[in-house]
């Protein structure tokens, strides 16, 4: 066992089967409480706070997923991001931004976001890239646009989205918010025009992921 | 005044919503019929009260009556798209 003396910050350790494996205890010899750390421990990770976003992107576990061209919405048509997880990591999303062109049509854009989705068809693959350019661990994140979908599922939110500024979905950038997605499963980020012109848009995703929890 | 327009495609993998058929069909009655009569411009500014009217190809097309031709037709021409219009007072 090795110890860990005076720590500066709070730290959570696990075994690599997901347990705490951690104890304090009083060394007589030193009088100085320590902390003791199981054997098998073969990684730290952070546990999901902004501070630890960085070590994310040093880590490699840090992917950007984002369209590659603008993309015309035309009047009351929709447009989906499908998301789908695997089971060998948990999906920490971050950022959700969207860019909408400029106009002054009435009517709105919005975008929902659903869980447990069933999809019958993937539509187009998109491939994430890693934060770390020297990294080359393929995600466990699979993305894909105007996917099938038959069912939607579960309904987070709906969300506007400005024609005159860019839209963070999720409010990332001033607080430590992130959604950890459930493994194996279906999300879909669906765009709608409900205007009576097209729209011109782009997206753009980060997340990272880490070992099963 | 009105303003008439419609949009043809000439790249349609990021157009969501499309007919990508009957687009298609329009591009080739559009290139090889009309398109070399009409107007050809790179902008056009509104300064009157002017309503802006969305029409379907074969809609437009209505609108040439013969008082009205093609050569009336302004065309706005993209990498990706050609958008017609056609300004009119009713």
């Amino acid at each position: 066992m090795s110890d860990i003396d005076k720590p500066t910050q709070d730290v959570s350790l696990f075994s690599s089967d997901g347990t705490i494996a951690a104890d304090v205890y009083y060394d007589s010899v030193t009088g100085k409480n320590r902390v003791a750390v199981d054997a098998n421990i073969t990684a730290v990770q952070p546990v999901g706070v902004s501070e630890s976003e960085t070590i994310a992107i040093r880590k490699g576990w840090a992917y950007s997923v984002a369209s590659q061209s603008p993309i015309t919405i035309l009047a009351g048509a929709t447009y989906n991001i499908h998301l789908k997880t695997q089971s060998a990591t948990r999906i920490h999303l971050r950022d959700i931004s969207f860019n909408v062109n400029k106009n002054n049509l009435s009517g709105t854009q919005t975008v929902a976001l659903y869980g447990d989705a069933t999809v019958s068809v993937n539509g187009t693959a998109q491939t994430p890239f890693n934060n770390d350019r020297a990294v080359t661990t393929p995600t466990n994140l699979l993305v894909y646009t105007n996917s099938t979908v038959t069912a939607f599922g579960t309904k987070f939110y709906e969300y506007i989205l400005h024609s005159d500024w860019e839209t963070y979905v999720q409010p990332s950038y001033t607080t430590k918010y992130e959604l950890i997605m459930k493994k194996n499963t279906n999300y879909i980020l669906q765009v709608s025009n409900n205007q009576n012109q097209p729209i011109t848009l782009t997206w753009f995703l980060f997340y990272y992921e880490l070992e099963p929890y | 005044m009105y303003l008439y327009k419609h949009t043809i495609y000439k790249i349609t993998d990021n157009v969501i919503g499309l007919n990508v058929t009957e687009n298609n069909t329009n591009k080739t009655d559009f290139e090889t019929t009309h398109k070399s009569a009409t107007d050809k411009v790179t902008q056009i500014d509104l300064f009157e009260t002017t309503y802006i009217v969305l029409k379907t190809y074969t809609d437009f097309e209505a609108l040439i009556t013969g008082e009205v031709t093609w050569a009336d037709v302004k065309l706005i021409e993209d990498s990706d798209k050609y958008e017609l219009n056609l300004i009119s007072g009713s």
